[in-house]
């Protein structure tokens, strides 16, 4: 059955990030060792225990969409996602396909929810205060949230709304999806995407995630949590992952997006194959909220399973990416201060490898 | 399954409901809704459980971070967790004797989860904290990062990320599958299903924990349904007999939807292994389907007229489970309630089933029993069509009186019928729609399944 199954292929992609808004100038910089990492200018951030992030700059939404009146309530997350996926279109060449087939294309995100309209949350709740009893006055509150509050930048930040732009955007009526589960949504909305593919129910997918949560709030949060860095005398040093004398991650914004179709789809229309996706695994750690389990049981089982999956017996065809595996964590990071380094544990053990599989399913 | 609705804690209090047609619409009690424009909904009653209660003493510490919506998922999976004869960590309750029912590994979770809003009064006490000391006595940016934001818990955050309700339902019953979480509005719960079906049919699982979870019942959450266009506005000065008469689904004469609180997870297991464990199966997931719709035209914010998203998802389920559209016995549409989705969910059904066939199938709604629960109310439709395959029994539908031309079929009271396939399907705001096929458990395996 399994081998039965269509083999997914990657043929465009977007990137709008803070080193860059397309494939060609955030790859450059990738390669010449440059940072993102600024002063943060989103809010005004200079009291809070982090100062420094990585915005994405100088973004002009009209560069990217060719028609933004199409768009007019899009949060900043659609934006990025819009900008991002269009740029993965056009170089997948679907902007070009005529006998595209829209009802079988689809899409499947991992995006976040929009930012926040905080100036009114801030205005309406302390209109609605009584600080006599130290609670919201309901009657007060609504009063205010009539006067303040605007009805587009509520529903905008809805997390499923970038989906429904993309759909207007390229006029595709296929499955559609959106995840949310934090670092891991998008890898796992890729995942999921080429899944729907092999399984036939589309032929291509739009799949990728976009988030910001470089806003008052989310700041709020991740710095409640001492996930974050304080390295403000520092900002372009301060993220550095399995080192010793890390202190926290740095808080970044942007949308990253794929078109994945079947090998045989993009052979028909003669489009440029980047990769080929071979596997996919997703699990969850199960172990508590704040930290993950210390010998990284999640993170092998996804590993696992994403190497066992059909598919892996063609690594030899072609250019191959993979194995994708997702950790799956619930939320962010938090490597907190406190937190001694860990050894690296998730190489799979001789007793569990290899995994067993499915009698009935199995290919092999 | 479990459920945790207006109606009550556990699928037999909501089934129970839906066949003696009552409804959990009332006055709003959460806080002081007479200044909001709709101040009537369903709730699940402040006394309905104690989460302490609910979760292993060795987890009650962590109740301190779970917002309602947790609450919510983390009741209805200790409900489906006892419904499905489970014995999980969470159930074991520490003893190391009892043997598990599934190897953790296998144990997936997928669970549907809107955007959840923090609580009102710890946030805006802590805004005050920052408010200048000149008389404007505004909001300072300053203030805030100095001092404000220390009046937050440190955990703040954790409490009102969607994934945290997948997140606790995992570690109390230590499901170490895959796991996702799906934010898809109303289409939210039906996905996860979805999800978790080709989870389990891809042999990555052997049991899934699928639903959703939601609540609409704060200020903030209720205005933003308000500002979707969902809900109907509501005088305060109704009674409740009165309030339970205003969802209408597929009504001539529909007005809008109430909102509502809840979760519904189904336990999903592989059928060889549900069947080699002996344990009571409600339904057979037949077929699985998804599309997208929207019209940017009209506002942005509805589906397409056509419904055009929802008629491919349903055809893909029948294709997906084999059978013809002339094989599906009842339908339980989303029907909120509110004309334009019920519109798009009409014409999708009268293209896919034709007229003549549609206005004899009968038609199971449940927003005017439970209330708009949002991401949990496409998981409560799959929940009420298993219930009506497991019993043979078509429950009571509300408020039905003036139905659009071709909807008609059974606007009555609960009786016996011969069930073998119901669809389950609609569309949500942002406009993914999802349709799924159950079967009465066997029928597939009997041979008159075939075609």
């Amino acid at each position: 059955m399994s081998d039965s199954k269509q083999r997914v292929v990657i043929t465009g992609m977007g990137w709008i990030t803070p080193l860059g808004h397309d494939i060609e100038t955030v790859w450059a910089r990738l390669i010449a060792g440059d940072s993102g990492i600024s002063h943060t200018e989103r809010f005004d951030a200079s009291t809070y225990p982090t100062t420094f992030s990585a915005e994405i700059k100088g973004f002009r939404f009209e560069d990217h969409v060719s028609d933004i009146s199409r768009h007019e309530n899009a949060s900043l997350n659609s934006q990025y996602a819009l900008a991002a996926a269009t740029q993965a279109w056009r170089q997948s060449g679907l902007d070009r396909c005529e006998t595209l087939n829209r009802q079988r294309t689809g899409i499947y995100l991992g995006a976040g929810e929009g930012p926040p309209d905080f100036d009114s949350a801030t205005v309406t709740n302390l209109a609605g205060w009584d600080a006599g009893g130290d609670h919201i006055d309901p009657r007060a509150w609504m009063q205010a949230a009539g006067e303040h509050i605007d009805k587009w930048k509520e529903v905008a930040q809805d997390p499923n709304m970038a989906v429904m732009h993309l759909a207007t955007e390229f006029g595709v009526t296929g499955p559609s999806c959106n995840c949310l589960t934090a670092c891991a949504a998008s890898t796992q909305a890729i995942g999921e995407a080429m899944e729907l593919i092999r399984r036939g129910d589309a032929d291509v997918m739009i799949a990728g995630g976009t988030h910001s949560m470089i806003h008052a709030l989310g700041v709020t949060g991740f710095n409640r949590l001492t996930a974050l860095s304080t390295r403000n005398d520092s900002p372009q040093t301060a993220s550095r992952p399995y080192d010793i004398s890390r202190d926290g991650f740095v808080l970044g914004e942007g949308a990253g997006m794929v078109i994945l179709e079947t090998l045989e789809h993009a052979q028909a229309r003669g489009a440029e194959i980047l990769a080929e996706l071979i596997g996919f695994g997703s699990s969850a750690d199960a172990f508590r909220i704040t930290d993950m389990q210390p010998e990284g049981i999640g993170p092998r089982a996804s590993m696992e399973q994403a190497l066992v999956m059909p598919g892996w017996s063609r690594m030899g065809a072609g250019r191959t990416v993979g194995p994708w595996c997702i950790t799956f964590r619930h939320m962010g990071p938090v490597p907190r201060k406190t937190t001694r380094p860990r050894q690296w544990q998730s190489r799979p053990s001789s007793a569990s490898w290899p995994p067993r599989s499915r009698s009935v399913r199995s290919s092999r | 399954m479990g459920t945790a609705t207006g109606l009550g804690i556990g699928c037999e209090s909501f089934w129970e409901a839906l066949v003696e047609g009552r409804s959990a619409i009332g006055r709003i009690q959460a806080f002081d809704a007479s200044a909001f424009p709709v101040s009537f909904g369903s709730e699940v009653a402040s006394d309905a459980f104690n989460i302490r209660q609910v979760v292993p003493k060795s987890y009650r510490k962590a109740t301190k971070v779970m917002c309602r919506d947790i609450e919510l998922a983390v009741v209805a999976a200790a409900q489906a967790v006892e419904d499905a004869g489970l014995v999980t960590k969470g159930t074991a309750n520490g003893s190391d004797d009892t043997p598990l029912t599934y190897d953790p590994a296998r144990m997936g979770c997928q669970i549907g989860a809107g955007l959840i809003v923090a609580d009102i009064d710890e946030l805006t006490a802590a805004f005050n904290i920052a408010r200048t000391d000149d008389e404007t006595r505004a909001f300072s940016y300053a203030k805030w990062g100095n001092s404000g934001m220390n009046d937050l818990t440190p955990l703040w955050l954790l409490k009102y990320l969607p994934n945290m309700l997948a997140c606790h339902v995992t570690i109390i019953h230590d499901c170490r599958g895959p796991s996702n979480t799906i934010t898809c509005s109303e289409a939210s719960g039906a996905l996860s299903v979805g999800e978790s079906m080709r989870v389990i049919e891809r042999g990555d699982a052997d049991l899934c924990f699928a639903g959703g979870a939601e609540s609409k019942m704060n200020m903030l959450a209720l205005l933003r349904q308000w500002h979707m266009e969902m809900l109907a506005e509501t005088d305060a000065g109704l009674t409740d007999e009165q309030a339970q008469a205003v969802v209408r689904p597929f009504g001539t004469d529909a007005i809008g939807s109430l909102p509502g609180e809840g979760a519904a997870l189904a336990i999903l297991e592989a059928q060889e292994t549900a069947v080699a464990r002996g344990t009571h199966i409600y339904a057979e997931i037949l077929g699985f389907g998804a599309g997208q719709s929207c019209d940017l035209k009209r506002s942005g914010l509805e589906p397409h007229p056509d419904g055009q998203g929802l008629q491919g998802a349903i055809r893909q389920a029948l294709a997906n489970a084999d059978v013809t559209a002339d094989r599906i016995d009842a339908i339980v549409p989303m029907g909120m309630g509110v004309a334009v989705y019920d519109t798009a969910e009409a014409a999708a059904l009268r293209a896919v089933f034709g007229p003549s066939r549609l206005e004899r199938i009968p038609l199971i709604t449940t927003k005017p029993n439970v209330g708009l629960c949002a991401a949990a109310s496409s998981a409560m439709d799959i929940a009420a069509a298993a219930c009506c395959l497991d019993r043979q029994m078509l429950p009571a539908r509300l408020n039905g009186s003036a139905p659009m031309p071709g909807l008609e079929a059974d606007s009555c009271g609960a009786r016996d019928a011969q069930l073998d396939r119901i669809l389950v399907c609609g569309c949500g705001f942002a406009g993914q729609n999802y349709a799924m096929i159950l079967g009465r458990a066997g029928y597939q395996d009997s041979g008159k399944g075939i075609g």
